[in-house]
């Protein structure tokens, strides 16, 4: 291992000992992380528009809720919608954009740390532009709202396109558009059919890209 | 030494034969009849069954949309209890987060939901699994004037036991004109009334164990409880099998705790949500005098002393 990349890690580590520790000694900061928890798990777009509501920066605090959910991704992303509510349409999905792509850009950056025996064994260095635009694009669409997950998988099989990452970005953006258009606090799933939409779409798109990409790396 | 194995041997499998009997011994004797809860707010499952194709009523699955997604009663529409509370104000602890909404907004939301007065309204919920989300929002259309609601004993496990047609999502909610003149605040007490009174007040503490003693699961400023609290906790309600104990095992649970019907009794959780259930049982219970305390624990330990 080289000697940044045990910097890195050890960094991490660090990192996450430091919060586990601070979660059982620090009281007040155990009532902070059982709170936001609390906040997903109510499974209440009325909730997250309180807690936007009541922060000192709600645009920022609306980014950092939509930053923690692509980590507890098995909660439908209602904190979108509570966004569009509190803040406006374009801010609203402005600041679910932000943080929703901060913590995407991690998980993509964990993914890459893993040790070698545990990523691909070689990077797939030939996947690259519309290939793997289309990759990011899919994955994001057809896994709506673990692009987080998704991400980190894309970090680990080494995938280092930038468009790749464009790829989820307008994956995820259409994601937060189809929340914050078609949904509302009293009905905070997408309509079955937009759902299925999106996963055929992404699912398609995701297939035609990798044999797309196999061919090329066959033909070369 | 094989005599000694042999007779090890026998001697485990003679003590296996006689573990393996007990529970044969004991399922072999007669089931206990239980006497089930009675009150003006409740139903079993069968009347569910036989109203539910009725014009005027209205099943509520109070357990919310995720819930009714894997499976809800046929024709009923999910709600929240958050729906009705004021909680998109602020944040939990903030004076009045999570209170029953006035009149307008309250009139809004239930409007939205189709939830009018002149409907029979059942709801129910997850029993002592959930949060007891049915019977706070029972509480708050009793509070809003509702002449007719009730909610199921035994919840969603009751129903689907006693063969109500499920399916898999909720109806879509058909909007109604509701309007609620005002909020009846006999079963309701915040935290300024509890302070300027406190020792004349049984208050009752209806979370779990670990809150009770000082846990903060759900992001409170400080673990505790009220000062002087009587624990009795939610889930101490229900039978096994989720039903609701008889009205005689509940008030006898309320008695052996020092608390009498002449009792002016105030029962708080974490938000106000398990304690509004608790409340209505009691009330069915002949404790009249007793009301929830809607800001609950999460306004109190921002701004009181716990122990």
């Amino acid at each position: 291992m080289s000697k940044k990349r045990c910097i890195t890690v050890l960094l991490c580590l660090l990192t996450a000992s430091t919060v586990t520790a601070s979660f059982f000694l620090i009281p007040e900061f155990r009532s902070l992380v059982t709170g936001l928890l609390m906040l997903f798990s109510q499974r209440s777009v009325h909730s997250f528009q309180g807690a936007i509501n009541a922060s000192a920066f709600p645009f920022l605090y609306a980014a950092f809720l939509s930053f923690i959910q692509r980590f507890l991704c098995w909660f439908p992303p209602r904190q979108i919608i509570a966004a569009v509510f509190c803040l406006g349409i374009f801010p609203g999905m402005a600041a679910s954009l932000a943080g929703g792509s901060a913590a995407c850009l991690l998980c993509y950056f964990i993914g890459r740390l893993l040790p070698a025996r545990l990523r691909a064994k070689r990077p797939a260095k030939k996947i690259k532009g519309f290939s793997a635009f289309a990759i990011g694009l899919g994955v994001s669409i057809t896994f709506l709202g673990y692009s987080g997950p998704a991400c980190f998988l894309l970090g680990a099989l080494r995938l280092s396109s930038p468009a790749l990452l464009w790829g989820c970005f307008i994956g995820m953006l259409s994601e937060v558009a189809a929340y914050s258009l078609l949904c509302s606090p009293y009905s905070s799933f997408l309509p079955n059919n937009v759902s299925i939409v999106f996963r055929v779409s992404g699912a398609v798109l995701l297939c035609a890209a990798l044999i797309s990409a196999a061919r090329k790396n066959s033909d070369i | 030494m094989k005599k000694l194995i042999s007779i090890i041997m026998v001697t485990v499998m003679v003590l296996s034969m006689s573990a393996c009997a007990a529970p044969a011994a004991q399922e072999a004797a007669p089931a206990e009849e239980k006497t089930a809860f009675t009150g003006k707010y409740i139903v079993n499952a069968q009347y569910v069954m036989d109203h539910m194709k009725d014009e005027n009523v209205l099943i509520v699955d109070a357990r919310g949309e995720d819930a009714a997604k894997g499976g809800t009663v046929e024709g009923a529409v999910a709600v929240i209890w958050q729906q009705f509370a004021s909680v998109s104000d602020g944040a939990a602890g903030d004076p009045m987060w999570g209170t029953i909404l006035d009149t307008d907004r309250l009139s809004a939301a239930l409007g939205a939901a189709g939830i009018s007065q002149d409907k029979e309204i059942i709801l129910f919920a997850a029993a002592q699994n959930g949060w007891g989300d049915d019977g706070r929002i029972l509480w708050e259309l009793v509070a809003a004037g509702f002449p007719n609601v009730k909610m199921v004993d035994g919840g969603y496990d009751a129903l689907v036991a006693a063969g109500v047609p499920t399916v898999k999502g909720a109806a879509a909610y058909t909007p109604a004109d509701v309007t609620v003149t005002a909020i009846d605040e006999t079963h309701v007490i915040n935290t300024d009334a509890l302070v300027a009174d406190y020792d004349s007040f049984k208050v009752v503490d209806v979370r779990a164990d670990e809150e009770y003693d000082g846990g903060t699961l759900y992001g409170e400023a400080k673990g505790g409880h009220l000062p002087g609290a009587i624990h009795i906790r939610f889930t101490d309600l229900f039978n096994e099998d989720c039903t609701l104990k008889s009205n005689d095992e509940i008030s006898a649970m309320f008695e052996e705790a020092g608390i009498a019907k002449t009792d002016k009794i105030v029962t708080y959780c974490t938000a106000g949500i398990r304690s509004a259930y608790m409340q209505l049982i009691l009330e069915m219970c002949g404790f009249e005098n007793s009301m929830n305390y809607d800001e609950s624990y999460y306004r109190w330990c921002a701004c009181q002393d716990v122990e």
